[in-house]
Formats: C-alpha cells, sequence, structure tokens
C-alpha cells in the first residue's frame, strides 16, 4: 500500500473531504495555491471552482429537509391536516358517520388533541387528556348511549366484585375438576379498570379493517386455562343455552303433550319461534310475543281477570257515632261511608298516601292486608288514625285533582328505590281530571246527595244514621219516625230484601259503569266508592308499571321468591322463614290486584310472570324489567352468542329438534304450568315462585365442534363469546311484541369467560 | 505524478485469525437474536393489552438515532474512538437490525400520508445503505483489477494526459503517409470518444461496448497500414483501453458518491418526519 501511495501526487489543500468547494484546475492538477472562498469563488479569477461531494450531499440534505418542513408547516395550518397526519382510513362505521364533518372536527371527535389547534399542540408533552376528557371517553359519549355499561372500563364492563365471585367460583369449579385453582390471572386483569378502547379496536387501519377483531392470545392473557382451539380443550357445555332463568313460565312439554292434543292442533316449533314460519332460514325468535303465540287461548281469560278493574283509591267507610264518642271529627265524608268501620288501603292509594308525612306513621301502624273493622276501634288512639287516614285520602283526591300529575310525582318521591323513570311512567295517563269529579262528588258540601244515591237511601240511612231530613220539610213529610226506622231494623226480612234489592241495583249500575270502558280506563265505581282502572289487556303499560314499583316497593325486607323457595324446600317449618314480597300473600284473595299477581289463579299476571325484584338494585337497574321474558332484560349482551340463520341452512339443524330436546322428566321441574291445579296446593307452589328449570337438555360440545374446528367453521373465541357484556340499548327500547332477535345472546355465566 | 500506464503490485491480502473466523458470525447472530427478543417482548406486551407499537417504536427510533454516529465519528477525527472501519460494521448490524424493527413495527399494508412517506424514507435509506454496503465490498475488489489504485479527484487529470497522448499519436500517423488513415480515424471517431464524458446510464451501468468497438474498428484499419503505422494503430488501442478503463473507475467512483447521497441527502428531511411521527403517535394514541 505504502508503495502505491508513493506513485501519488502529494495530497494538496484542495483534496480536503469536508471542505465546499474545491478549484476548478484542481482536476488537471493546476490547482493555483490560494483556491476557492468559502462562497465558491475563485480569488484570482482563473477559473470556475466545482462542489465536493460533500457539499453537494449536505445541499441535498439542507434542501429536502426545508422542502419537508415547509410542507410539513403548510399541512399543519391547512386544511390538509387531517389527510396528511391521519394514520389512514377509517373503517367503514367511523367514516360514515364522520362523513360530513369538516377536518378538525373529524379528528377533534374522536382524539382529545383534535380539540386544539395547532399550535397548542406544542404546548406539552401529554397528548390525550385535553379538558379532562380522554380518548375512551369521546368514544362513549357515541357508543355508552347504547351500552351503558361501557363507561365501567373494568374488565367486561363487569363489576370487579362480580368478576371476583367469577373467578372464586371458577377456582373451586378448577380444583375440584384439575386440582389446580388457576383459571384467571391474577397478576392483573382485575383491578385494570382504565382500560383503553384503542387496545382493541384499532383505527386507521383501513375502509374494510375488522373493529372488532380479536385474537384467541388475547383472551388467553387473561383466562389461563388455556388450551390449543374449541375442539381441542374447551371446555364442555353446562345447561347451554337454557342457564339463563326465564322470567315467564311456559311449559313446552304440557302445551305439546296435553293443550295441543285436547285441541287436535300440531306442536310445531316453526310457528311461533320464527319469524316468518314460510321461511324456514328466516330470524329465529327466542321470546314469543303474546299475541303470536298466547292470546288465542289465553285472551279470554285475562280479560275476565282485569273485569273487575283495578281499585286505585277507594273510600274506607267509617262509624260517626263512634268518632262522635270519642270526640273526633271527621270532616267532609261521604254519608254512604258512614255507616261502619270497613275497608282496606289499597296498595296504589298506600303508596301515594305514603308520600304524606302525616299519613305515613298512620301506614306505618296500619298492615296491608288488614281490614280497619278489625282493628280495636273502641280506643281512641286508633280512632284518631283513622281520622288522619281520612284526612289524607281526602288531601290526596283534592291535590291530585287540583295540581295533576306533578302532585303524584311529589308523593312518589319518597318512595325508596325507585328511579325517576319508574316513577314518570307509573303517573304517564292517570287523569286529574277523574280525582276532580271524585272530589265533588264525595266530599263538596253541596252535593253531598248525589252520591251512592241508592246506597245512602237504602243502606246508609236505615242501617247506621238517622234519616237525613231535607232543609225546609217537616218532620211530617217523612214516611216514617225514628222509631219507626228502629223497626225496620229490626224486621229483617224487610231488611234483606231492601238490601237485596240495592245490591242488586248497585250491581247493574256497576256493570253499566265496566261496560262503559271495556277495552280499559278510568272511572269512578259509585258503587264501591273508588277510582278504578280497567287495564286494557296484556302489556297495559300503566298497570304494568304499577305492578313493578308493587314488587320493587315490597320486596327491600324481604327475600327473593326463588331464594324463598329453596329455603322452603330445604326447611321443616317453613312459616319462620322470612316474608316473600306482597304480590304473592297479603292481598284478599278476591281483589283485582290478588288475581293479577296470584301465579294459582287462571288469567293473571301472575300465571305466567315471575313478579319478583328480589336482584333490584336502584343503583344498576335503571331499566329493571320485570315483564319481559329474561331475566336480564331482552336487551342484554351475556358472554356467549349465537346466531340461528346461519346454522338453519345446514339441512341437518333446520328441524328444531336437532338442538333443543326435551329432557324426559321435564314435567316434574315446570310446577307452575303443569298439573297446576294440583301443584298449586302446596305452600311454594301457592307463592308462586318455584324456580324456572329448563325443561331442555343441555347441548354438547360435541354436537358444535361438528363444524366448528381448525379447518372447517370459525373456532375463535369471538365467534361465540362477547367480550363487551350487559345491557344494550337497540334491544332493550324493541317492544316485546315486535322483539325478533336475529342474534340471540344465550347466557353463558362464568364458563364462558373461563 | 503517476503514470498511468504503471502497474502496482495487487493489495495485500489480510489473514483472519482463526478466533476471527469463528466469531464472524457472531455479530450476525447477535442481532438475530436482539430482533427475536424484542418480537417476544412486543408480542408479550401485545398478549397483555399492552402497547407493542410504542415499544418497536421507541427501540426503531433509538436505532435510527444510533445509526448517526458514524458520521459523528467521521467528523470527530481527533478523538480515540476506534476505527472508522468497526463503526461502519457497527452501522451495517445496527441498520439491519432496525429494517427487521421497521418490518415489526410498521406491518403491512401501511396506511396515511405521513406514515407512507415515512416508510418509504426508510425503505430508501435501507436501500441504499445496502447497496453502499454491497459497492464497497465489491468494488475495491473491482478497482484492484487495473492493477494502480488512482483517486477519484486523480481521474480527470489521467484522462487529460490520455488525451494529450492520443493527440500525439494521431499527429505522428498523420505525419506519414503509410498512417495517414489512422490520423483521419483519430479524427472522425476517436477524438470525440477520448474527449467523451460518460453519461448517467453508464455510470450506473458501466460496460464495455465503445471499448470493444472502437478496438475492433482500429484493428479493421490494418490492411491500410504499414508495420509503423501499425504500431500506432497498436498504441492507440492501449490507450482506447486506459481511457475506458478510468471510464469505468469513474463509474465506480460516481456511482458510490450517487448512493452515497441518496443514503445520507435525506437524513433531515427523514429525521423531521420522524419527529412529527413520534410527535403524532404521543398526542393522538388513545387512552
Amino acid at each position: 500500500m505504502s508503495s502505491q501511495r508513493s506513485h501519488r501526487r502529494e495530497p494538496n489543500q484542495y483534496d480536503r473531504s469536508h471542505g465546499e468547494w474545491t478549484c476548478g484546475k484542481a482536476a488537471l492538477g493546476d490547482a493555483c495555491g490560494s483556491g476557492p472562498n468559502a462562497r465558491g469563488k475563485c480569488l484570482r479569477n482563473e477559473c470556475r471552482p466545482i462542489r465536493t461531494a460533500f457539499s453537494i450531499r449536505k445541499l441535498v440534505r439542507y434542501a429536502t429537509g426545508s422542502a419537508g418542513l415547509f410542507v410539513l408547516l403548510a399541512c399543519l395550518i391547512s386544511d390538509f391536516r387531517q389527510q396528511t397526519f391521519a394514520p389512514g382510513p377509517l373503517t367503514q362505521a367511523h367514516a360514515q358517520i364522520l362523513q360530513g364533518t369538516t377536518a378538525g372536527e373529524r379528528c377533534a371527535t374522536c382524539h382529545p388533541a383534535g380539540r386544539l389547534n395547532s399550535l397548542s399542540w406544542f404546548a406539552s408533552i401529554h397528548p390525550s387528556i385535553e379538558d379532562g376528557k380522554t380518548q375512551s371517553q369521546l368514544c362513549l359519549e357515541c357508543h355508552q348511549r347504547s351500552m351503558p355499561q361501557l363507561a365501567h372500563g373494568s374488565p367486561h364492563n363487569v363489576d370487579r366484585d362480580v368478576l371476583v365471585s367469577l373467578r372464586n367460583q371458577d377456582r373451586q369449579l378448577a380444583i375440584a375438576d384439575h386440582g389446580a385453582g388457576a383459571t384467571l390471572d391474577d397478576r392483573h386483569s382485575l383491578d385494570n379498570d382504565q382500560l383503553a378502547c384503542s387496545v382493541c379496536h384499532r383505527e386507521h387501519h383501513g375502509f374494510k379493517a375488522d373493529l372488532q377483531f380479536m385474537a384467541n392470545d388475547r383472551c388467553q392473557s387473561c383466562h389461563r386455562q388455556q388450551f390449543a382451539s374449541f375442539q381441542r380443550g374447551h371446555p364442555d357445555f353446562e345447561d347451554y343455552p337454557y342457564r339463563t332463568e326465564s322470567q315467564i313460565r311456559f311449559s313446552h312439554r304440557t302445551h305439546q303433550d296435553k293443550h295441543f292434543v285436547a285441541k287436535n292442533e300440531s306442536f310445531d316449533c316453526r310457528t311461533c319461534h320464527l319469524a316468518d314460519s314460510h321461511s324456514a332460514t328466516g330470524n329465529v325468535i327466542r321470546s314469543v310475543p303474546f299475541e303470536t303465540a298466547c292470546a288465542r287461548c289465553h285472551q279470554q281469560s285475562l280479560k275476565a281477570t282485569l273485569f273487575d278493574g283495578m281499585v286505585v283509591l277507594q273510600l274506607p267507610s267509617f262509624d260517626g257515632e263512634v268518632l262522635e264518642k270519642h270526640g273526633l271529627k271527621l270532616g267532609a265524608w261521604p254519608t254512604s261511608n258512614l255507616f261502619a268501620f270497613e275497608g282496606k288501603v289499597p296498595p296504589m292509594m298506600r303508596w301515594l298516601l305514603s308520600g304524606d308525612p302525616s299519613v305515613r306513621d298512620v301506614l306505618g301502624r296500619l298492615p296491608d292486608d288488614v281490614d280497619i273493622g278489625d282493628l280495636d276501634w273502641q280506643r281512641r288512639e286508633v280512632c284518631e288514625d283513622l281520622v288522619l287516614l281520612a284526612n289524607g285520602i281526602r288531601a290526596l283526591i283534592d291535590q291530585v285533582g287540583s295540581e295533576g300529575q306533578p302532585a303524584l310525582l311529589r308523593r312518589l318521591e319518597g318512595t325508596p328505590g325507585l328511579m325517576p323513570t319508574h316513577k314518570h311512567e307509573a303517573v304517564a295517563g292517570i287523569p286529574p281530571d277523574i280525582f276532580r269529579r271524585a272530589y265533588e262528588l264525595w266530599f263538596q258540601p253541596h252535593l253531598p246527595l248525589h252520591v251512592s244515591e241508592s246506597r245512602r237511601t237504602a243502606i246508609a240511612q236505615p242501617r247506621f244514621a238517622p234519616p237525613q231530613i231535607p232543609s225546609g220539610a217537616s218532620e211530617s213529610d217523612l214516611l216514617v219516625n225514628a222509631e219507626d226506622d228502629l223497626d225496620l231494623l229490626t224486621d229483617d226480612s224487610i231488611q234483606e230484601d231492601a238490601v237485596g234489592e240495592v245490591l242488586q241495583k248497585d250491581e247493574v249500575r256497576k256493570q253499566l259503569s265496566i261496560s262503559a270502558v271495556a277495552q280499559g280506563g278510568w272511572l269512578i265505581d259509585e258503587s264501591r266508592t273508588a277510582i278504578v282502572y280497567i287495564g286494557s289487556g296484556h302489556g297495559d303499560g300503566l298497570l304494568a308499571q304499577w305492578l313493578t314499583i308493587a314488587s320493587i316497593n315490597h320486596s327491600k325486607d324481604t327475600i327473593g321468591a326463588r331464594e324463598r323457595t329453596k329455603l322452603v324446600l330445604q326447611s321443616d317449618s317453613p312459616s319462620q322463614l322470612p316474608k316473600v314480597p306482597w304480590t304473592s300473600v297479603g292481598q284478599p284473595r278476591d281483589t283485582a290486584w290478588h288475581r293479577l299477581l296470584d301465579p294459582s289463579i287462571h288469567g293473571g299476571c301472575g300465571e305466567c310472570h315471575i313478579l319478583e325484584s328480589s336482584n333490584y338494585e336502584p343503583a344498576n337497574n335503571a331499566n329493571f324489567d320485570l315483564w319481559h321474558a329474561r331475566s336480564t332484560g331482552s336487551g342484554s349482551r351475556t358472554f356467549t352468542k349465537f346466531d340461528h340463520r346461519p346454522h338453519l341452512l345446514l339441512g341437518s339443524l333446520t328441524q328444531c329438534i336437532a338442538c333443543h330436546q326435551l329432557k324426559n322428566d321435564s314435567a316434574s321441574v315446570l310446577p307452575a304450568s303443569v298439573n297446576r291445579t294440583e301443584q298449586m296446593q302446596g305452600e311454594e307452589f301457592r307463592q308462586g315462585h318455584l324456580p324456572m328449570q329448563s325443561e331442555f337438555q343441555s347441548m354438547r360440545k360435541a354436537d358444535c365442534v361438528t363444524c366448528h374446528r381448525v379447518g372447517a367453521s370459525s373456532d375463535q373465541c369471538t365467534t361465540c363469546h362477547n367480550y363487551h357484556v350487559g345491557e344494550y340499548a337497540r334491544k332493550r327500547h324493541a317492544p316485546i311484541r315486535t322483539a325478533v332477535e336475529p342474534t340471540q345472546d344465550q347466557g353463558g355465566g362464568h364458563a364462558a369467560i373461563r | 505524478m503517476p503514470n498511468v500506464a504503471q502497474l502496482s503490485s495487487s493489495a495485500p491480502s489480510r489473514g483472519s485469525p482463526i478466533l476471527a473466523r469463528r466469531l464472524r458470525w457472531a455479530p450476525w447472530v447477535t442481532t438475530l437474536a436482539v430482533f427475536v427478543f424484542l418480537w417476544a417482548a412486543c408480542r408479550w406486551l401485545d398478549l397483555r393489552l399492552g402497547r407493542p407499537d410504542f415499544l418497536s417504536g421507541y427501540v426503531l427510533a433509538g436505532l435510527t438515532t444510533s445509526m448517526f454516529l458514524l458520521p459523528l465519528r467521521k467528523k470527530l477525527l481527533v478523538l480515540p474512538l476506534g476505527r472508522v472501519a468497526h463503526w461502519q460494521k457497527l452501522h451495517q448490524y445496527v441498520g439491519t437490525l432496525a429494517c427487521l424493527v421497521f418490518v415489526l413495527h410498521a406491518g403491512w399494508p401501511i396506511h396515511g400520508t405521513l406514515e407512507i412517506c415515512l416508510a418509504s424514507l426508510f425503505l430508501l435509506h435501507a436501500l441504499s445503505g445496502f447497496a453502499l454496503w454491497y459497492l464497497n465490498t465489491t468494488t475495491p475488489r473491482k478497482l484492484s483489477i487495473f492493477g494502480q489504485e488512482i483517486l477519484a479527484n486523480e481521474i480527470p487529470r489521467a484522462r487529460q494526459q490520455v488525451l494529450e497522448q492520443a493527440h500525439q499519436v494521431a499527429m505522428q500517423a498523420a505525419g506519414r503517409v503509410e498512417s495517414h488513415v489512422l490520423a483521419e480515424f483519430y479524427m472522425q471517431r476517436l477524438a470525440k470518444f477520448f474527449q467523451l464524458r460518460r453519461s448517467l446510464v453508464y455510470t450506473f451501468f458501466p460496460n464495455g461496448r465503445l471499448r470493444r468497438y472502437f478496438l475492433d474498428a482500429l484493428k479493421q484499419q490494418d490492411r491500410y497500414l504499414d508495420v509503423s503505422g501499425r504500431e500506432l494503430r497498436e498504441r492507440l488501442c492501449e490507450l482506447v483501453q486506459e481511457k475506458d478503463d478510468l471510464d469505468f473507475r469513474d463509474a465506480l467512483h460516481k456511482r458510490l458518491q450517487w448512493w452515497n447521497i441518496s443514503h445520507s441527502g435525506m437524513t433531515a428531511l427523514f429525521v423531521l418526519l420522524m419527529v412529527t411521527h413520534i410527535w403524532l403517535a404521543h398526542r393522538f394514541h388513545g387512552t
């Protein structure tokens, strides 16, 4: 190498590699001694200096850098900012939503930083929290409307205590099965309540990107009982898909073997459960509407139950003489209701009165199933309570008549555990006019004779009160004097005839009144001195709301019916058990309330609906629903999902019984519907809340593995499991009679997330 | 001033120690191991519902930044920071690792205008880097074929010398009737060749097409030449070969320069886009 170097010319000052310019004659070996200056000018004006390679490289570097900076700044302050800096196209759904927005709005919809101007970006290094909102919270501004549980932020949007409970259950099962209990990773996940949406839902990956894609491995980062595939290692099913307890009592077995046979009709699942019975692959309806499946046979019995109507408010009868003896003044009160201590406080009136502080204590001393005639009214304290009760009833009618529904709402404010939605829906539709009219009829001093004329003349006056002498009339104008009246009362035959005649007239009058609102509505029943609501039939919203309130309001001090039933079955002395909700006991068996709620009575609501609210928590059950088919509400997303439509395309699965097969002994687990008359004899059946166990056999994993395996149909976790669970508004607001569920979520419980 | 006709001895072969030969794959294995470790870490983070993009992104940013250690070393001539050759090796290993991490970080397809520009620049840097690596390995071997080492900035002067010598030979041929044809041939064709500056295409794809053409053409002039004329023709042939060799050397040097400019000329733009990308990722990542 050194010998080669010796052949070269001596390097001059222009050979330096980091110089900007070199002499134009240097390449020819004639470089001058001084060379060009820093600006590339030849000091002798003899040549044209040329740039060195280093200089060209530097020049290119500065030129491209400056051009890039210029373009970036131009994009930053222009309308092309979104197009330039967006890391990719949005998915179809989000792109459509943001279609009409400007570039700034488009970013700001999802990104807190997008709400700032360009210069503010440089104000702080921390990006994602502006105005106290994170990006996930901006996601929730839209998505929380349909899935309120998203706000929890916890894994699966399930409360941490519930997750811990499920994990512990799962661990015990795992210990029992495998001798090891680690099925869920304890090291994290349960305490992670700040899981950002973008961790799983990664946007800006193209128009057709699957935003909901989740790899199986990600599920198993928490669920440590790992297995290779659905076919190999996935736990077998337990009671799938019948784990969820239904809110409806219905026996397929009885209807198939008994009722349809009696009517000589064929029992075909698709008749009720397919939205389009002519199409074998249509949407499957899990909960069949009443009008579709039940009304044909059960409509008449329901109408008969609702015929008498629900007593919303009824004036009890007081013995005026006894009250006077105690020195108490009752105030304005219909004379027809002054013959004796008689009557009960109907449930609706009790709740409305409980909003009056002056009556609340009286109600506390007056049990809901006790007739006031059974009280010890010889005691002055009892009579004082009854006068307070009468005043409260009068004030209630007056307030509602004059102020309308706000007065009702105000009185319901004190009812514990009720959400505002419950109160508003319960009050909606109650006409104040009917209360005003009732007040005029019953309490206006100048209209006493208009009220219950027949009772006044035939019962009230002869039995318990001296005849009313109209002002200006002489004693001789009366047919009989006071002594004659007493004589008449002592004559049993005359008395019975008169009472019978009057009662007959009352019945006719009552029938006429009710027939006037046979399709449902409000009326003042003069014969009962009551305001009555006649339900319109199945699905009557007002009736349902009041029954829901009743269930919630009276279940606080009691245990759930299902729980009680278990205790009854396990205990030797059921009478010592806690009280069940009032919906099943405590109401006279001859009232409409009882007929509607008692499960042992044919045609009532309780015959099919399990009216139990033991699981109600005001904080978590804003949309608590007693009436829909499923206890979790028809709009809930559970851990497991299933879509019937693709399965019905398979020839082997077109018949429902291919998967849904009745148990052989299903009759024994359906007490509420099977042999109802005999089975309702027992205490637990009279209360009517035995757990609704499934009458179908659990499906087997092996049946699904036939298709869902590696190399065949999808066996991803998310094929059958939801990550986000809870209420789902799009389904929740669907009325039950049109609740078609194309994708049915079946209860999977903790086994599904194992 | 060296004579271009002089041959120099070939470059001495450097014998590698046995240990060095055994460990010659160690840097590559290490590079691959680091990448596998990083891939596993990203995978683990992804399965733990973490942010593997940030991990791989920052590692990539760190590797890219460390690539600037080589030009920094070249500028710090005074400090004893080891041989540039060692730094260049490190540059190659880190660059290879950066390419692997880039694939891990960016994935496919790449969306977004800024991200596509950034990825394109990265690919340009990577391709030019690998090209430079290849050229740095093969060019000295190709240059050594000529036997004499000529620096790139000495080539124009050597080319001028060849032109002058060819002109002298042509003048000698013009002075004799028997070789007058050779002088005419030079005037009509060869003079342009000796003054020719090769095109950009030749720079990137050097070839011997003109060399073969003129040598063949010169040989066909023999039938018009006597013995002394044929000696002049042979001398011209030698000069044609020297000119072509110089052009070939020049093309190899310029090719290196062009790749060098493409490799480092976009550095500022790349750094600018990279910083913007990091900034945006921080400002807009989901929380």
